[in-house]
């Protein structure tokens, strides 16, 4: 049985609305990606002091810790969006939930990848099967199982429920990832930023990490919306091909009539 | 700023094999992802193109959609 989608979720569901609200969004969300980056490149780079234990090495944070907190916001919302495909049937949903796949998995290599240039001057080691670090590769492995089921399966609705039900049994690694570093000893530092109790980072150091995570989330949006425009246009695209073949399938004459 | 002290910034108090490259591999990802949606954005708009003014509903893409699963079952 198909629920009924809520009459907002429904406004919204029109892909030719949604091509028309986003690509007046995109230049501002272009605009804004940018001048957050540069802000949070210059304070992240020329401002920020040198961490008292670490030095010059914590300027790699300014990266890694936008890249990361955006991995798991991306599967969050590629989640969401999987849950709403399935039980509403959103036109749209589907197409948003595959386009950030391949968005999430590059970000989680950004963040494994700087984790481990990081890890090496302060850890002495370029990586360590702990449980942060496992967590976040088993992540990547979600997001590439998404992105395979959608290749392997030829039939488009049966590869969007498996791949739909995949992204939302994976939801359970989220809360691994952010508490692991509480219910394991691991060699990744415990939370900083966001704690019940209030962030421990010095302010010099957390707004330009702020500024860097809202260049990178306005990054986000922009990709996103154009992935999400390609996979319509992609959509419309398979209609006209097959609309094309059968038209020319009917209108050519009968193989045994040459014969 | 001289060239002394431009040197000093670029050593990342030793750490510059690991500080330059980390913002390096995030740029490349980054240009990446931006450039190849970019182009297959375009790509798709020149395959629309090339069956001109024929209109194509989304609405009518899933019927499609649904009409190419019912025959692959």
């Amino acid at each position: 049985m198909i629920m009924r989608s809520p009459k907002t979720l429904h406004r919204f569901a029109n892909p030719a609305r949604f091509m028309r609200l986003s690509s007046r969004a995109l230049p501002w969300c272009l605009v804004m990606s940018f001048a957050f980056l540069l802000a949070g490149l210059y304070l992240g780079l020329f401002v920020a002091p040198p961490d008292y234990q670490q030095g010059e090495s914590a300027r790699i944070m300014f990266v890694h810790v936008p890249a990361a907190w955006l991995a798991l916001l991306i599967y969050g919302v590629m989640a969401v969006a999987s849950a709403t495909a399935l039980v509403w049937r959103h036109p749209l949903a589907d197409l948003i939930a595959k386009s950030c796949a391949p968005i999430g998995a590059a970000f989680t290599i950004v963040a494994l990848v700087t984790g481990s240039l990081w890890g090496k001057p302060m850890w002495g080691t370029w990586w360590v099967w702990d449980a942060r670090l496992t967590s976040v590769l088993i992540l990547l492995f979600l997001y590439l199982g998404y992105m395979a089921l959608w290749q392997a399966l030829e039939n488009r609705e049966t590869a969007s429920k498996a791949a739909a039900i995949l992204a939302i049994i994976g939801v359970i690694n989220l809360p691994i990832i952010k508490f692991s570093v509480d219910w394991w000893n691991t060699l990744h530092q415990p939370s900083s930023v966001v704690k019940l109790s209030g962030s421990t980072i010095h302010s010099s150091m957390l707004w330009p990490l702020l500024i860097m995570a809202a260049g990178f989330l306005m990054f986000f949006f922009v990709v996103l919306i154009l992935k999400v425009q390609r996979e319509i246009i992609a959509s419309k695209v398979r209609a006209n091909q097959y609309l094309s073949s059968t038209h020319s399938h009917e209108s050519s004459p009968p193989a045994d009539r040459d014969e | 700023m001289d060239l002394d002290s431009i040197l000093i910034y670029i050593d990342m108090g030793g750490f510059s094999a690991y500080v330059w490259p980390a913002y390096g591999a995030c740029a490349g990802i980054m240009i990446w992802l931006i450039v190849a949606s970019y182009i297959r954005l375009l790509r798709e708009k020149r395959m629309l193109a090339k069956f001109g003014s024929r209109r194509t509903s989304v609405e009518k893409v899933s019927d499609i959609d649904r009409a190419e699963a019912h025959d692959d079952a």
